[in-house]
């Protein structure tokens, strides 16, 4: 048991240790800063860092604004504004938001784990940080990043929704409207500030209600319990104050007291009245969606003593260990491993292709144990590699004369080619095999390709001239058009290869290529 | 037989589970204690368990059931390939379980201790875990694990292999490797990819994953290796 000075001592010292390490977490430097963005600032972290806390404050300000999300296209905006404070380097400002974001902010997935003495419950426990939270691709900080943020903005900040109004109030009173304006943008921010903590605790129990401990619960659902209704009391007269205040000084300005304070103050007083109109419609939101939350919440626990829960084995000593010793059979074991993963797969009972599978496991019978390392397989594996390579070659240079010279005739194609490429790719017959594909195929509709290969696996041919293998393979750049069409024309043409032993001639149809947007 | 439990069978069978926000209608029954226990009665027959998690019901298969297990052939499908060789359908099946143990690794209260990784890194972490395979020496005694001598080809074989485009899908290079087994795993919906390559565990895997892991399996596992060890000194 721990003295009860120091008990006393270390009371909400959780929370102070939780923001020591959200500031490690956020910190790069030599040992933890990948090589591209050491180089790109030339090892100067304090320029990253920086631009990382800045990152963080600006997700908050986008997401508190009536923008509301913030995705990594609008980080590369705000970074490419930002790095103008940084003249001296050359900065990638696409490398430097996914750094941010997904090295630093989500730590590489990794949850923050930490252990620390908990003073409520009297015990050190582990404890995880997560700072921002990513749905439908936007990014928000999560409840621990604002308070971090809130808590280093300025020492004398004060965060308190009641005090902000109240000096609002007292501002007004006084008839200081540029300082009450500033509060009233304030109260617009922690009231924002207070619903997004909702949502985020909201999200967190759908996640896992298990993981939200009661503490949690009472400290965001029930602080704002009492504090919200009180307050919309409170804003509301505030709203009536104002509202008189605006028309005292309208009948001033119409009797002829039309000088540059009187405009400024009523500019700042509609501004003011607009900032409390959105305070007193999102309180009221505020307060029926922390009904809902508790709903919810309580709701999500009702269910959740239906759930079983499983002592956990060792992954790492009952399952991997054991799998490096397996000599062979690891395919199999991995399926024994993880065959509760898999999905009801009553397709295949009545799917016609398995009435041959029989004969594929004949053919396979010889390859089942160990891991067969034969030399015959890598042989005839480097033969059909070979084709696949020159018809990738024939593909690339073809498409790259279609970008060029489309529409054209196949025999002005042909006598582009260097002499070493025709002897290349006429060995086999390649060459030939694949241009008179393309010519019975007629149309190449490169829009449905894409459809296809982004549905599907493209198969790695065996050495045969597969037409979707080979668009896979060329760059997108060559893909910027709608069809191909290859066509007859009434012409023929030849053209000789000379081998060292050899002479081949070759006559085909003079195909026409054209090419449609 | 109990007509509201035959309709949560016949939806289980189409993907595998039930989830609350996609039918309320079928989810009052989930709730309903004689017809819950009822499908749970129903999987003892037919080879399957109900594993029940936050919003979800899952159909589980157990060992035994013939039916629902994927098979070798299956495998194959599932990777769109049946002329891959079986060193590398030994990789393909290794890689994806150091994936999700690359999530679900944790000892202590959690046991997921990653909510996404990249594909860089993935490459990077599964490359350091090879070269850590190969340099052991086979008779170094005090060696952390003991690998077999195909672990260690397998191992071979992932280094051998040169990075690859991004986008490949080629069996010669590790992206292809990599996106392959990643489409496999999302065929069973078990990881989401993203645009820029970022990869996360499904709902599905998330909730699964305590079943998977529980530690009844331990004689299961032992089990079935004794039983492969004995099958494979008798032939």
């Amino acid at each position: 048991m721990l003295r009860p000075e120091i008990e006393e001592l270390l009371e909400g010292s959780e929370n102070r240790y939780k923001l020591t390490k959200i500031a490690n977490l956020i910190s790069v430097n030599g040992t933890n800063a990948p090589d591209d963005i050491r180089a790109m600032f030339e090892g100067d972290f304090d320029a990253v860092n920086y631009i990382v806390q800045s990152t963080m404050e600006y997700i908050k300000a986008r997401t508190l604004s009536s923008e509301e999300t913030c995705r990594l296209k609008d980080i590369e905006n705000f970074l490419d504004g930002l790095v103008q404070i940084y003249p001296d380097y050359n900065i990638d400002t696409k490398r430097l938001a996914f750094f941010v974001i997904v090295n630093v902010l989500q730590n590489n997935g990794r949850l923050m784990e930490y252990s620390c003495y908990h003073s409520g419950e009297q015990k050190v426990r582990n404890m995880t940080i997560r700072l921002i939270d990513e749905v439908n691709g936007s990014y928000y900080l999560t409840d621990d990043a604002f308070d971090f943020l809130y808590r280093t903005k300025e020492v004398a900040r004060d965060i308190d929704y009641s005090v902000t109004r109240f000096k609002m109030q007292e501002y007004m009173r006084r008839k200081n409207y540029s300082q009450a304006l500033t509060q009233s943008w304030d109260l617009v921010a922690e009231l924002r500030n207070m619903s997004h903590s909702i949502r985020d605790f909201e999200t967190r129990c759908r996640e896992n209600i298990l993981k939200i401990t009661t503490d949690e619960y009472e400290r965001i659902v029930g602080q704002y319990r009492n504090l919200l209704n009180d307050e919309l009391k409170q804003l509301e007269e505030l709203k009536k104050t104002v509202e008189k205040e605006e028309q005292m000084i309208r009948e001033a300005y119409l009797n002829g007291a039309d000088t540059e304070d009187t405009n400024k103050n009523l500019r700042a007083i509609q501004e003011i009245i607009i900032n409390l109109d959105t305070t007193i419609v999102e309180q009221r939101a505020l307060i029926n969606n922390k009904d809902t939350v508790s709903k919810t919440y309580e709701q999500l626990l009702r269910g959740s003593f239906s759930i079983k829960r499983y002592e956990r084995l060792n992954f790492d000593r009952d399952i991997m260990q054991k799998l490096y010793r397996l000599d062979d059979k690891i395919g199999e074991a991995v399926r024994m491993l993880m065959y509760p993963l898999s999905k009801p797969e009553l397709g295949k009972m009545l799917n016609i292709e398995d009435l041959y599978a029989p004969y594929d496991s004949i053919i396979e019978k010889n390859d089942e144990r160990g891991i067969d390392m034969k030399l015959t397989d890598m042989d005839s594996d480097l033969k059909a590699t070979e084709r696949n390579e020159i018809h990738n070659e024939i593909f690339l240079s073809l498409f790259t004369y279609i970008k060029e010279h489309a529409p054209f005739t196949m025999s002005r194609f042909i006598h582009s080619l260097t002499e070493d490429e025709l002897k290349r790719w006429c060995r086999d017959g390649l060459l030939e095999n694949a241009l008179m594909t393309l010519y019975q195929r007629n149309r190449l509709d490169i829009n449905q390709y894409k459809k296809q290969r982004d549905n599907e696996i493209i198969k790695e041919p065996r050495g045969d001239f597969d037409i979707l293998y080979c668009l896979y393979c060329l760059p997108e750049e060559y893909l910027d058009f709608g069809s191909v069409i290859f066509g007859k024309s009434d012409e023929d043409f030849a053209f000789t290869i000379k081998y060292d032993e050899e002479t081949v001639h070759v006559e085909m149809t003079n195909i026409t290529v054209e090419v449609e947007e | 037989m109990n007509d509201e439990a035959l309709k949560l069978y016949r939806e289980l069978l189409k993907k595998g589970y039930i989830a609350q926000k996609d039918s309320q209608a079928l989810w009052e029954y989930v709730e309903d204690a004689d017809v819950f226990d009822e499908l749970s009665e129903m999987g003892k027959v037919l080879d399957f368990d109900i594993v029940r998690a936050q919003g979800r019901i899952y159909m589980v298969p157990t060992q035994n059931n013939e039916i629902f297990l994927k098979n070798r052939m299956d495998y194959r499908a599932d990777l769109k390939t049946s002329e891959i060789r079986n060193r590398d359908l030994y990789l393909f099946n290794y890689f994806e379980i150091y994936l999700i143990y690359l999530f679900f690794r944790g000892e202590n209260a959690d046991a997921q201790v990653m909510t996404f990784i990249t594909k860089d890194e993935l490459i990077k972490s599964f490359t350091e875990h090879c070269k850590t395979i190969t340099s052991q020496s086979i008779d170094d005694d005090d060696a952390t694990n003991d690998y077999s001598a195909n672990f260690r080809l397998l191992a071979q074989v992932w280094l051998s292999k040169k990075e690859g485009d991004p986008a490949s899908r080629k069996i010669e290079d590790r992206n292809g490797i990599l996106n392959r087994v990643i489409i496999r795993l999302k065929a069973d919906e078990l990881f989401t990819v993203t645009d820029n390559g970022i990869i996360r565990p499904t709902t599905k895997l998330i909730d699964l994953m305590p079943y998977v892991l529980r530690k009844e399996r331990v004689q299961e596992i032992n089990k079935w290796i004794e039983e492969e060890e004995k099958n494979a000194t008798d032939t």
